[in-house]
Formats: C-alpha cells, structure tokens, sequence
C-alpha cells in the first residue's frame, strides 16, 4: 500500500505535455559541430587526458570510419549526420563544487524540476546522487561516506584524473571500441559518465544513482558508465534519463561496460525517458546504446529497464556468463506510442558450467509505434547444465501499431535446458469492463491493467524508482485504446 | 429505484430482450429466474452498460437519470453494482489497489475526498470478514487463481467495499458449495437495507432459500412473463420451465 | 582473371547442370536468368541462411553415378502414384485423372529466391495435381534417387473449390546418394478446400535438398503440411503460405531425427493478411552426433487480420555434446486484436524419467527411446493419414536400431 501513487499519478496525468520539456539557460561552453581527428583531440584535451586515452580514442575513431551504420534492427529513421553534432558542451563553470551552497541555483532549479531535489535526497538516506548535465558531471554526493568503505563514485573524467590505473586497466574491455558502429563512436568521442568501483567483498549500503539529461541544443550525448565490482561485493545502481523538448533529432549513444568479479553482484536499473517526438513523430531522442556486463564465476549481473522515452530505441543489455555458475537477469518493460520505434532485448552468452539467465520481457504498443523484442540465448559447448527461461509477452493497445518478437536461440551442449515463451494479444476488454464496473475510468483502468502486467518487472525496481516507473507508464500511454 | 420501460436489445443482429418491464424500489429484493439463454445475463450487461449490446427501443431510469444515456464508471459512480457470473481475472493488479483505486474514483466524482489508507484498511479487515474472505486474498491478484467460490466471494467482498444503490447478482449461486452459498447469502443479507436493493439472477431456487426475494420473474424469451412472490420460485422449481412456456405460447 | 573474380557460385554451380527441355515462356526464362545473375549464394549475412550454408553444393560429383535399379519404399499402396526416377517422370506410367505431366507451357510461377529461378531453368519433371471432387483421394508422388544427379521437379496442386485432397511427396534415396535436389512446390488452396502434404525426406547422407512451398489459402479453406526430414546431408525447407482468405485454418507439423553430420533448416512463414484465422504450428526434433537443427518459425498478422488465433511451438533434443540446435521463433504483429504464442524449449531427455523406466527393468538405451518416440509421438498425433504415420513411426525405429 506504500507505494501507491494514484494521488501523484492523478496530478500527472494533468500535465499531459512533456513534463521534463524545459531548457536550463546556462552558458555552455561549447566546440564547433563536426567530426574530425582535431575535434577528438580538442575533447581530450579539455578534459586534460593522459595520452594513452586521446591514442585510445582517435584508434576507435579509425574503426568506426570504416564501420556502417547497422540496419538490421525493426526501425526506420533518417540517419543522424554525424558531421552535425556537436560533440562537447560543458557547462561553463567548469570548477567542482565543495558543497551543495555552492551549486548555481538555476542548476538546482533544474534538478528540482526533474523531481530529484538534491537537497532532500541529501537528508533522505540511501540515494547518492551524480548528476550528469550535458556530459559533465557537476555534482556529487555522499562521496565521503562511500569513501569510508573503499568505494569510488565518481564522474568517468574525475576517474581518469583520479584513478588512471583502474580505467586504463578496465575500460573497452567488456565492450571494446570494434563491438558496433555506436560503441566505436562513443569509444572516439565520449565527453563524461560516471564511474564506479566497489572493492572486494564491500556491500554498497546505499543505490547509486544518476540522471542524465541532454540539454544544450544540437548537443549529442556519449556518456560512458564503467561499474566494477571486486570479488564478493554487491551494488545496486540506478540510472535515469530525462530530456528536454526539443524538434530535431537529438543522437544518445551510451556505453555501459559492467564487470562483476567471482561472487559479486551488480544490479542495474534503467528508467528511460527520453523525449520521445511528438503525437506526430516529430523530434525526439535516437537512443543507440551498448550495455554489457561480463560474470565472472558465481557472478551475478542484474538489468532491469522501463523504456517509454526516445523516438529510436536501440538498446539490447547483455550479460557474458564467462565463470562457471554466473547468472544472468533481465527484466524489461518497454512502452511504445504514437510513432516511437523501439527494438530491445538482451543477448546471454553462456559460457561457463551451470550458468542460467532468466529474461522477462513485456512490451507495451500504442499509436503508430512499433515494439519489438530481440533477444539472443547462446549456449556454448561448455556450458554444461546452463539454464535459460525467457519469457517475453506483447500487449497491444490500438490496431495500427506493432508488436514483434525475434529471439535467437542457439544451443551447443546438450545438458543445457533453454525455454522460451511468447504470447501476443490485446488489452483485455472483459478487464477494461469489469474495472469500469467498478467506477474506474478508462484512462485509470489502463493505467491499473498495464502496471499489473509489468509487475514482474517493476518489482525488480529499488522503490523509489518503481513508482517512478509506474508514473511513466500512466503518462506515457494517455489516450491510447483505439 | 429503478425503472426499466419496454427494453429491446440486440447483439450481432439477434434480439435478445423483446420489450422487458420491470421496476425495482429502495429496500426490495427481486429475483429474476429463467432457462438458460433466456437473456438474464444480457439485462444484466446492458444494465451495466457492455458496448456490444444495440438498444432498438426502451428506456431505463436509475435514481432519476436516464441510465442509458451514462457510460459503464458513471453508472457505477451513482451506485449500480453489477457481480459478475464469470468475474475476470486482471493479473498483477492487487485486490486491494483495485478497490481503493475503485473507491477514490466514486468519492471523485462525488467531490469527496480520496479515503485515507487507515480507513481503508479498516474497511478492508471489516468487509472481509462478512463474507469470510481470508484477508490474504485481499492482497492477491484480482481473481487471479481464485477457485470459483473465491471468486463469487469476491464479488460480494466489492459489493460491501463500494456499498451500492443497487445491486445486481448474476448467478453468483451457481458453481457454489452449500457452504459457500451460505457465505454468500449472508453477506447479501448483511448489506440490505431500506436504502438499497438487490436483484438476484438465478436459475436455480436453492438461493432464494438464503436470500428471501420481496418479488420473483420469469425471464422468457426476452421478457418477464410472469410475477409472484417466493412461492413462485418453489413452483418452478418443482414444475420446471415447461409450463411457463406453455403459458406464454398460448398467451 | 577478371572473370574468375567475378564469377559467382551460383555461375559455378551452372556450368554443371543441364538446362531443362521442358517449354518455358521467353519472359519466364529472362526474369529467371537475371535473377540468377545478380544472385550468389547466401551467406550469413542474409538473415534468413544466418545458420545454413549451402557451399557444398559446388563439391557435389553430380556425374550422375549410382545404379538405376535399386528398389525404394513406397509409403502408401492405396494411393495413386507417379514415381520420379532420379528427376525424371518414369516412362512406362499409366496416366492419372487429376495428374498433368506433359506441357505445351509451364506455369509461370516464380519467386524471388535464386534457387526457385535455378529450379525453373534447370527443371528436369513438372507435375501438375488437381483434385476436384470430397472423394480425398491420395496421390503419392515418388522421387526414387539412386544416382548422383540433379532433381530438378517443379510441382502444382491446386485444390479446387470444395474439394478435398491428399498429396505425399516421398523423397527416397539410396543409403550414400549424393544428389542436389531442388524442388519447387506451388499449392493453391481454394475456398472451402481442404489439402494436406506430407512429405517425407530420406534421404542419400550425402544428399543436398533445397525445397520451397508456396502456398495460398483463399477464404474457408484448410491446409495441412506435415515435414518429416529424416536424413540427408543436408536439408533446408522453405514452407510460405499465404492465408489470402477468411475463416482458414493452417497446420504445420514437423518431426526431425539428425545424427551424423546432418544438417537440418526448417523455415516456416504463415502471413495472415486477414482475419478470422487460426494457425498452429508444431515442430519437434531430435539432434545427435554432430548434427544441426535450425528452426525458423514466422507469423506475419497484417493490419486488419484481426481475430487471429496464432499457435508456434519449437522443441528440441539434443543427444550429443557436439550437435547444435539454432531456434527462432518470430512472431510480427500489426493487428490488436489476436491471440498469438509461441514457445521453444531446448534440452536433453529428463533425466529423472530415463531413472525411473531403468528402475521398471528398462535398459538406458531402451529407455532413451521410448522417451525421444514419445516425445515425437505429440507431432506424429496430427498426422490423420495411417500409411504417413506408420511409415514415420517405422523410420524412427529405424534411427535408433541403427
Ligand atoms: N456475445 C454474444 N453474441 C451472440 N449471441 C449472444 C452473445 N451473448 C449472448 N448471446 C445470446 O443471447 C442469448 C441470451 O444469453 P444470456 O443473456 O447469456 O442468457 P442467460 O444468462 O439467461 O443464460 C443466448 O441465446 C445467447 O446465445
Ligand atoms: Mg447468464
């Protein structure tokens, strides 16, 4: 009963606009649009970079020139120009802050506005808080208390400066610049993200969080997000988005490597809210993303994801079950409307003895949109007694939009058990009368109807991020019985 | 209470109710009995307001307003009530969100104020126990893996949550043990009063044992055709539909 | 030296083969050359041979060596046959009503795959099947492969309206045939017809096998394909049926047995374009040794084929540490209102079951097969024609006695 929200759910569904659809006027120091070696080396030296990281950057820069841009995926959109982006923009009071006081306040109103007033969170226990705007990182808290346990929760740049060994020694290494077109990209031009490592046999007492926002006009987006935990650690991790309004295609082409050593476990939740275009399908958010995790033995990597932003979504989190025992989780909730395209899903690489991955996905289509799940189940030989169960359901809201399922299962080792379940249909009329029987509008009944049917998923969520999430899914899906 | 005037209707270009008559008042009990694809599921549906339905000719009016004119949630708002004969399920959705969703949205449209979580719990641990619910369902899934007889419980366990005007029970008799039967009456009979009223949609008489109906109607062939008081029950009971469709035929 | 760089395997693959004496319109024959022209083979990059390469093919001998005589199964002796003697329509046959082998024209039917293109001007028999009356009579076609040869048959079965029929293509080779069969099938289901296909593939285990059906249902009708790949190096079927009318029905049934170094690709699509249908699917297979299996199972729902009832399943067996099994189950959906599923399971025998039996008396190897003749038994259970089921029951005893 704690976490129900209708009353807060009510109050959004007055705002039926972009909520996050606002502008934070703060100078930003910017570079010349365009791609080139100088633009790479401008980037790095900016942020100051040891050299090993401009080689390593303007190396990926020479792969993706020769890489194509991949077409496989169910979407259809105008190739971003690259040469259009601009690829660094940093506030301009570039000097890190001592304390909350001195943060700009127009910054905080920002923060305010996203819903993740710092200043509470401060006093809330529990969430530490790195705020990502415009690829630099501008704040951090509860640094001191992390640091008492060993733990660094930092900006990727601070890391860089700070702990070069550890970056140097981890990065690309889990999804080196050669993977795909947009991970090269990233590799040559990332401009900040965040950064963390719990030492051996720590449990992180709090859930790290960031939020990430695009804000400068124009302004692409290449965070880079590198979490390790040592042998024996665990750590939960929330990530956020939110982007203000914007007309033209704005291009988001994130790395996320996670590494989880023998015993460790990582957790990873994802709400994405991207501008997602308008009714019409103008504008919105590209979001071509490579997370992956690599589990060492008894390791375990946790994705849990509620997608309902971006007009493109390209996003498959994986898990490389590399050490005997590793397990594997995904959970995902991806809502799509009026001309939203999305095409998720998750690969599991089985690898070691005894390895099991469990996926639960649930995708939601209204409008025009197009939805569809990609997932890769791979057992290599091995991989005695690895165990997979997928099951992946389509809800369909309106009879012009699209809900497809392609999963890849390949199969080397016999002792391995794989099952996979699909099921398509529509919101249940007989549920949408019984609920309005009962008083419920049909706005609400949906609302009630498909949070029910993500439940498996959304309990995966910390809960703050749950109700969040179930906020999402009611805006997101206004208006869309057909 | 209600009043329903000359009510055709059709679905899929079929007439099912062929001008029914009936009118119910505050603090009576009416139960409606007849064969098998009779219509009594489809007054019952129209009643709540199911789309599927054409309404040719008639009218119905509810507490003063025209019922027919008002969509299925602001029938319920002013307190229709319909128990379900095959009630669904809505997985994910917890009993009790459902309800307190359910409530807040009546108290809204009434301009009242959302119920307080303590209130409602209280309600909750008070309604449950009328019709013996184990207060473990409350927190399950809308009828999600209920038995049957769980599943009629939980119709009545609404029914007392929403406390409507007027309350309509399709077969919410059938598929259930005596014990369960017993339950359900019982909760129907709690929550009577002069204020509201109850049609009761059955077939079979061993109900209206539990559930003392003030008038009983024979539901044939689209319309009532006839109307008495419990005996009548016993009479069909004992005689079957036959006779009754004698009777109309050479009517 | 240019030329070689250019050349294509598919030009390779020509240069070997005898183009067809059968009477093929100009306009025909040119699209299919340029088809061919602009086509090699897939590779892995073609999404839908992501698993299956077909490069052998160039290393068959095809010099048409293997003795003609050797006497194969014919499957069902109630039923009307035509018997196909390394690709060629035998000549001493009594003509058939409903059976067309003689043409002034072939049909011009043809697809967009190379391999359709490379069938057409490569045709060695065509072979028209009518039926037209409720009589369900069977025709059995029998394609007896003794030599290392091009099987080149290009099929129509239409299924009047109203009628009902019953077709068998069994495929027969000798035990290390080597042939390239190539097999173009086209079915027209018209309204309130009712055909079904069985097909048996057993195959040389040297044998290349490349088949496609395309199917179209016009309103009411029903259509029954039942796949049994039994043997042969290497087998890939292509079934594509358009469910064009209302009120259709579709089955497709598969049971597989690889061992050796077989490799086995079963692509199904069923594109519901309207509504009030209903599809259902089952494909079930055992993998041993150094075999492969792939499934690809598609179910297109169009926008407007509301009511759609869609039912896939994919189960797979897999005997060995070194057999792979690939499964993809898509399902496509532009409408709201359908009930579609799917579901694939890869796994070994249950174990707990093979204890159990073993603890009744059953020795290991006993018990295994009763378990995989079990577990097949599910897709034999749709096979409503006795002669089909027992040959396919037989087979399989056949596999595991071997
Ligand atoms: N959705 C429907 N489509 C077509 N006919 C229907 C539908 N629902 C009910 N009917 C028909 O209406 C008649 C009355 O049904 P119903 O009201 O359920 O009867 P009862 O509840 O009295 O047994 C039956 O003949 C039934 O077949
Ligand atoms: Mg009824």
């Amino acid at each position: 009963m704690a976490q129900y929200t209708e009353n807060e759910l009510a109050k959004d569904l007055d705002n039926q606009d972009y909520k996050f659809g606002f502008v934070t006027d703060v100078e930003t120091d910017k570079i010349p649009e365009g791609l080139n070696e100088d633009i790479i080396r401008i980037i790095s030296s900016k942020k100051n970079e040891p050299s090993w990281l401009l080689e390593y950057r303007l190396k990926s820069f020479e792969i993706w020139k020769n890489m194509a841009e991949p077409n496989w995926a169910h979407v259809k959109y105008n190739k971003p120009d690259f040469q259009k982006i601009t690829y660094f923009a940093a506030p301009k009071q570039s000097k890190k802050y001592e304390s909350w006081d001195d943060v700009d306040p127009e910054m905080k109103e920002t923060m305010a506005k996203l819903g993740i007033s710092l200043e509470e969170q401060k006093k809330l226990t529990g969430v530490a808080v790195d705020f990502v705007m415009d690829s630099v990182s501008v704040a951090t808290s509860f640094k001191s208390k992390l640091k008492e346990l060993g733990i660094i929760f930092c900006s990727f740049s601070e890391a860089v400066q700070e702990y070069p060994e550890l970056v140097k020694e981890h990065m690309g290494t889990v999804v080196p610049n050669t993977d795909n077109f947009y991970a090269a990209l990233n590799s040559a031009v990332f401009t900040d993200g965040s950064f963390c490592y719990i030492p051996k046999g720590v449990r992180c007492p709090m859930e790290l969080s960031t939020y990430f926002r695009i804000n400068a006009g124009g302004t692409g987006q290449f965070e880079r997000t590198l979490v390790i935990a040592d042998e024996g650690s665990y750590v939960s991790y929330l990530e956020g988005c939110t982007a203000p309004q914007r007309d033209e295609n704005q291009l988001h082409a994130a790395v996320v490597e996670l590494k989880a050593m023998n015993d460790a476990e990582i957790k990873y939740s994802t709400v994405q809210n991207w501008y997602p275009g308008d009714e019409n399908g103008i504008g919105g958010v590209f979001n071509f993303v490579t997370k992956r995790g690599i589990c060492e033995t008894n390791a375990k990597i946790s994705w849990t994801q509620v997608e309902t932003g971006s007009a493109v979504t390209w996003k498959y989190p994986s898990c490389i079950l590399k050490g005997d025992g590793a397990i594997g989780e995904f959970y995902s909730v991806a809502v799509t409307n009026n001309y939203q395209q999305a095409d998720t899903g998750t690969k599991m690489i089985h690898l070691g003895k005894r390895t099991k991955s469990t996926i639960i996905s649930k995708g939601i289509s209204a409008g025009n949109s197009e939805n569809s799940y990609r997932g890769l189940v791979q057992i290599q030989k091995n991989a005695h007694g690895a165990r997979n169960f997928s099951q992946c359901d389509s809800l369909l809201m309106t009879d012009h939009c699209g809900a497809h399922t392609f999963p890849y299962i390949e199969c080397k080792n016999p002792s391995a058990q794989i099952e996979h379940e699909a099921t398509t249909s529509k919101i249940g009329e007989d549920q949408l009368f019984y609920c309005k029987q009962r008083g419920i509008s049909e706005e609400k009944a949906i609302s009630l109807i498909v949070n029910g049917y993500c439940k498996e998923v959304l309990n995966q969520l910390p809960m703050e991020f749950a109700v969040e999430a179930q906020k999402l899914l009611a805006i997101s899906l206004e208006g869309s019985v057909g | 209470m209600i009043e329903i005037k000359n009510l055709h209707a059709n679905i899929e270009g079929k007439e099912i109710l062929k001008g029914l008559n009936l009118k119910v008042n505050a603090g009576e009990v009416h139960a409606i009995m007849g064969p098998n694809g009779a219509g009594k599921s489809t007054l019952a549906s129209i009643l709540a307001g199911r789309e599927e339905y054409e309404i040719t000719e008639g009218e119905v009016t509810f507490e003063g307003s025209d019922l027919l004119e008002l969509s299925t949630e602001e029938r319920a708002h002013l307190g229709l009530f319909l128990a379900f004969q095959y009630p669904v399920e809505i997985p994910g959705v917890s009993n009790v969100n459902f309800l307190r969703t359910a409530i807040n949205e009546i108290r809204d449209a009434k301009g009242e104020d959302p119920i307080s979580a303590k209130d409602f719990m209280a309600m909750v641990r008070e309604k449950s126990k009328i019709v013996e619910l184990d207060s473990s369902l409350a927190s399950r899934s809308v009828n999600e893996g209920f038995s049957g007889g769980e599943k009629k419980r939980n119709e009545i366990f609404q029914m007392a949550m929403l406390n409507p005007k007027l309350a309509v029970l399709d077969e919410t008799d059938s598929g259930l043990d005596i014990d369960a039967l017993r339950i359900v009456a019982k909760g129907v009979n709690t929550l009577k009063s002069a204020d509201n009223a109850t049609i009761v949609i059955t077939h079979y008489q061993r109900l209206l044992d539990y559930i003392v109906p003030d008038f009983v109607h024979v539901l044939h062939d689209g319309r009532i055709v006839k109307t008495g008081s419990k005996e009548l029950a016993l009479e069909l009971e004992e005689k079957g539909y036959d006779w009754i469709k004698e009777e109309t035929q050479v009517g | 030296m240019e030329d070689v760089l250019t050349q294509t395997k598919f030009d390779i693959l020509k240069t070997r083969l005898t183009q067809t004496v059968l009477p093929l319109s100009e306009e025909a024959k040119e699209k299919a050359q340029a088809l061919l022209e602009c086509s090699d083979f897939p590779t892995r990059r073609n999404e839908a041979w992501k698993y299956t390469n077909v490069n052998g093919l160039n290393k068959l001998l095809l010099d048409d060596s293997g003795s003609k005589s050797t006497e194969l199964s014919i499957i069902s002796k109630n039923a009307q046959r035509v018997h196909v003697v390394n690709g060629h329509i035998a000549k001493d046959q009594t003509a058939l009503s409903g059976v067309k082998t003689s043409w002034t024209l072939l049909p011009e039917l043809a697809s967009e795959e190379p391999f359709d293109a490379l069938n057409l001007l490569y045709c060695t028999a065509a072979i028209e099947l009518n039926f037209d009356d409720l009589e369900n009579k069977t025709i059995e076609l029998v394609f007896e492969n003794t030599c290392n040869s091009v099987i080149s048959p290009r099929l129509f079965i239409n299924c009047k309206k109203g009628a009902k029929g019953t077709v068998i293509l069994n495929f027969q080779g000798t035990e290390d045939n080597a042939s390239f069969i190539n097999v173009s099938t086209y079915v027209e289901v018209e309204e309130n017809a009712n055909l079904s296909i069985h097909k048996i593939q057993k195959n040389g285990i040297n044998a290349f096998d490349l088949q496609r059906e395309y199917v179209n249902q016009a309103d009411n009708s029903t259509f029954t394909m039942n796949t049994f790949p039994l043997s042969g190096k290497m087998t890939r079927n292509d079934l594509m049926i358009n469910v064009n009318g209302n009120n259709c029905e579709t089955f497709m049934n598969g049971a597989y047995t690889l061992k050796g170094k077989s490799h086995c690709d079963n692509h199904t699509t069923v594109d519901h374009k309207v509504a009030h249908c209903y599809s259902k699917e089952l494909y079930k297979g055992v993998i041993d040794d150094r075999a492969t299996n792939v499934f690809n199972g598609k179910v297109f729902v169009r926008k407007d084929a509301q009511k759609i009832n869609a039912f896939q399943s994919n189960a797979n067996i897999l005997l060995s540490d070194t057999g792979t099994v690939n499964s993809k189950p898509e399902l496509e959906i532009y409408a709201d209102d359908v009930k579609c599923s799917h579901g694939s399971t890869t796994g070994q025998l249950d174990e707990e079951a093979v204890f159990y039996l073993r603890s009744r008396g059953l020795s290991e190897k006993s018990a295994k097969e009763l378990l995989v003749k079990a577990f097949l038994g599910e897709v034999l259970e749709e096979v409503d024609h006795d002669d089909v089921r027992s040959y396919v029951e037989e087979q399989i005893e056949l596999h595991f006695s071997a």
